[in-house]
């Protein structure tokens, strides 16, 4: 299963992609807000794991051009991040799932499972 | 004989009193034919008049030898009558005329001029009636003394009305006596309405008085005498005056309020705006005037807003207070205004009145405050995150490898992140309280269940103590279930953690019609009644005998108090040193919670 993970954090980057690796899953990761939703449209993944608060360009605009292109539309985006409202503004724009910072990585896991199954 | 023919009395008598001759309407009067009464004596032909005033001054007469002239009111004929008897050699000729009509005339006359006086005498103005051309007061009453505090002459003229010290309001100058109202009603028949005249009185205080005259003319147009009429208006000017001193003092309060100050009339259009508004509008006065908000720039969103807010006011007569935004030559600003009732003298609604501040600044500094919380949270919690997430790969890693040890030792590791999380969420809900910006997600739920479920988590950390909840009150209450439950845990595990070498904990929970109280009770180290008070305060710490303290922040008491107060309810403690506290917390029974929320 293919997971793209957005954050401009890379030490949260490197972690995840090391635990879902474990997992089996095949990750991408992108730090730069701007080029997430370009290389979301080239990679197509299952699911994208996209942070709320980026520098430059934020989860809430890429969430927008994601669903505005064809190719990434339908692709499930679960937004996690350790901002306190970012939980009201994901249920506004209408993001798949949310997880808010730390979480366990269970909980992650599942959520997937769900939404790919 | 002519005599015959006059109209008046007349009666000629001997030395000796008898009747020479009578006229006519004598007969008349003494109802006697004048045949039969002449030659014979007057008195015993008409004995009613012997004793009469004209009986003595007929004898006076003849024995004096001089003629007299009288008035005397008959008792007889109930009437007056004016009198000559005059003698002659032989005895004496009386001459009498009925001036009944003329006499009652006079008295009527006089009985008009003493009710006129005491009409003006008794008028609640100063009254002066003067004769023209001279000026000679005439007529004055006590009021015009009491107005001038000096008495006045009746008898002045118009040179002499410099007694009175009298200045013109508009000049300041002094009135000269051709000045003076009624002189010129008196001089030029002008009609003086209210001139308003400052006076010196009498006991040199200063008064203001206002006069009315007018000039009286006879029936061929000449002016025969002048009146005026005087009112003391000193105590309605002085008033006048303060009250035209504080509305100076309001004027100059609005005009250089930085607050937007503005009156709407019952048609929610500006009846009134103050500099401030004029210059926030970029709009002058008149261009405000008569305008509504949608009309004076505003937006018709906010336009709208203030039209329903300001109808409610009319409506309910209750202040409301809204808040708006308005790009202004400063640019995006934000304002708060309140909209007040204003009441006519009849108690009815008459216009609002509306103070707008601006709250741009306030509202940047929330917006901060908002931010630095937002901020912090996410600059605390991402490292966490990285820190977990390689904690929990380190521990599925090597379960598998069978590296017990490092498996263990990640554990710990999580486990103390959670911890730290935990402070973290803490800190921050601190923080929250502490500016205003903790919110609570209420919603009914049954208390009792809440209780046993946070007993189950409880007791699946700890198990060295037993919790015994057997007498818990099945409610219903509204508010936000996962920070009651917060408060739950608070008070378990400080049961817990306050009584190591107890082995029970008790919960029991009583309603009365109001509210419904849970306890929380444990045997252990108990606090000194001193402290029950400060244990809520933010970062208080209970220090015992040996001057020792319990691990912890000093937070969970007081974020379980405060939670509590959210919620309307109250916490407290009931706690012996050595035997052991029982914490109490309130909730508001459902059907009793308020309004707001």
């Amino acid at each position: 299963m293919k997971i793209l993970i957005v954050d401009d954090d890379l030490t949260i980057l490197e972690s995840l992609k090391i635990a879902m690796e474990i997992e089996n899953y095949q990750v991408e990761t992108v730090s730069k807000g701007e080029s997430a939703a370009g290389f979301a449209g080239q990679y197509k993944p299952d699911v994208i794991l996209l942070d709320y608060l980026l520098s430059g360009i934020d989860g809430t605009q890429i969430t927008k051009m994601l669903k505005q292109n064809p190719k990434t539309k339908d692709i499930p985006i679960i937004m996690f991040s350790a901002y306190p409202d970012a939980k009201k503004i994901a249920n506004q724009i209408g993001v798949s799932g949310f997880l808010p910072k730390p979480f366990e990585l269970d909980d992650l896991f599942s959520q997937i499972t769900i939404l790919t199954s | 004989m002519f005599m015959d023919k006059i109209s008046d009395h007349i009666i000629i008598l001997d030395k000796e009193c008898r009747v020479l001759y009578v006229n006519p309407i004598v007969e008349k009067y003494f109802k006697k034919k004048r045949k039969k009464m002449i030659g014979r004596n007057l008195w015993k032909e008409v004995p009613f008049l012997v004793g009469s005033r004209f009986y003595n001054e007929c004898f006076w007469v003849l024995e004096n030898q001089k003629s007299r002239r009288f008035e005397f009111y008959s008792n007889v004929f109930n009437e007056w009558f004016s009198a000559g008897i005059f003698p002659f050699k032989e005895g004496l000729t009386a001459y009498l005329v009925n001036i009944d009509k003329q006499k009652k005339a006079e008295k009527e006359k006089k009985k008009a001029i003493v009710f006129l006086k005491s009409v003006i005498e008794q008028m609640p103005v100063g009254v002066v009636v003067a004769k023209a051309p001279e000026g000679n007061l005439i007529m004055t009453n006590h009021e015009l003394e009491n107005i001038f505090k000096f008495p006045l002459k009746n008898s002045s003229r118009i040179e002499e009305y410099n007694h009175w010290e009298a200045y013109h309001t508009d000049t300041g100058k002094r009135y000269k006596t051709k000045e003076w109202p009624l002189t010129r009603s008196l001089l030029k028949g002008e009609i003086v309405n209210w001139e308003e005249i400052k006076i010196i009185k009498g006991d040199d205080s200063t008064g203001y008085i206002r006069i009315r005259s007018a000039p009286i003319k006879d029936k061929k147009g000449n002016i025969i005498a002048g009146v005026a009429i005087d009112n003391d208006v000193t105590k309605s000017k002085i008033i006048a005056d303060e009250l035209h001193q504080r509305q100076q003092e309001f004027k100059t309060l609005v005009e250089n309020s930085p607050d937007l100050i503005a009156r709407f009339d019952k048609n929610l259009r500006y009846s009134y705006a103050n500099p401030a508004t004029e210059k926030i509008l970029g709009l002058s006065l008149e261009e405000i005037i008569n305008k509504n908000n949608f009309q004076v720039g505003f937006s018709s969103m906010t336009a709208d807003c203030w039209y329903k807010h300001l109808k409610n006011v009319l409506k309910t007569g209750q202040i409301e207070s809204l808040e708006f935004e308005f790009n202004t030559s400063l640019g995006e600003r934000f304002y708060q205004t309140w909209l007040v009732p204003e009441y006519d003298s009849k108690n009815k609604i008459n216009s609002v009145l509306s103070v707008s501040r601006d709250i741009t600044n306030i509202k940047e500094l929330e917006r901060k405050k908002d931010e630095f919380i937002n901020m912090a949270s996410h600059e605390l919690k991402t490292p966490v995150t990285t820190i977990k997430v390689f904690s929990q790969i380190l521990k599925k890693s090597c379960t598998g490898l069978n590296y017990k040890d490092i498996s263990t030792y990640s554990r710990k590791i999580e486990d103390q992140v959670n911890k730290l999380n935990k402070l973290v969420d803490q800190l921050l809900d601190v923080s929250r309280i502490q500016i205003g910006k903790f919110e609570l997600i209420k919603k009914n739920f049954s208390l009792k269940k809440l209780i046993k479920e946070t007993i189950e988590t409880i007791r699946s950390i700890d198990s060295s103590h037993s919790i015994i909840a057997d007498n818990i009150e099945n409610v219903i209450v509204y508010g936000d279930k996962d920070r009651i439950c917060e408060v739950l845990i608070n008070l378990l595990t400080n049961a817990i953690k306050y009584s190591p070498s107890q082995s029970i904990i008790n919960v029991q929970s009583q309603k009365n019609d109001r509210e419904v109280i849970v306890g929380v009770t444990d045997f252990g180290v108990g606090i000194e009644k001193k402290y029950h008070q400060k244990i809520f305060q933010l970062l208080y710490r209970v220090y015992d005998n040996n001057d020792r303290t319990y691990p912890g922040f000093g937070i969970g008491l007081y974020m379980a108090s405060e939670i509590i107060k959210l919620h309307h309810g109250t916490m407290s403690v009931v706690s012996e040193k050595g035997k052991g506290s029982t914490f109490y917390f309130t909730l508001p029974l459902i059907n009793k919670r308020p309004k707001t929320t």
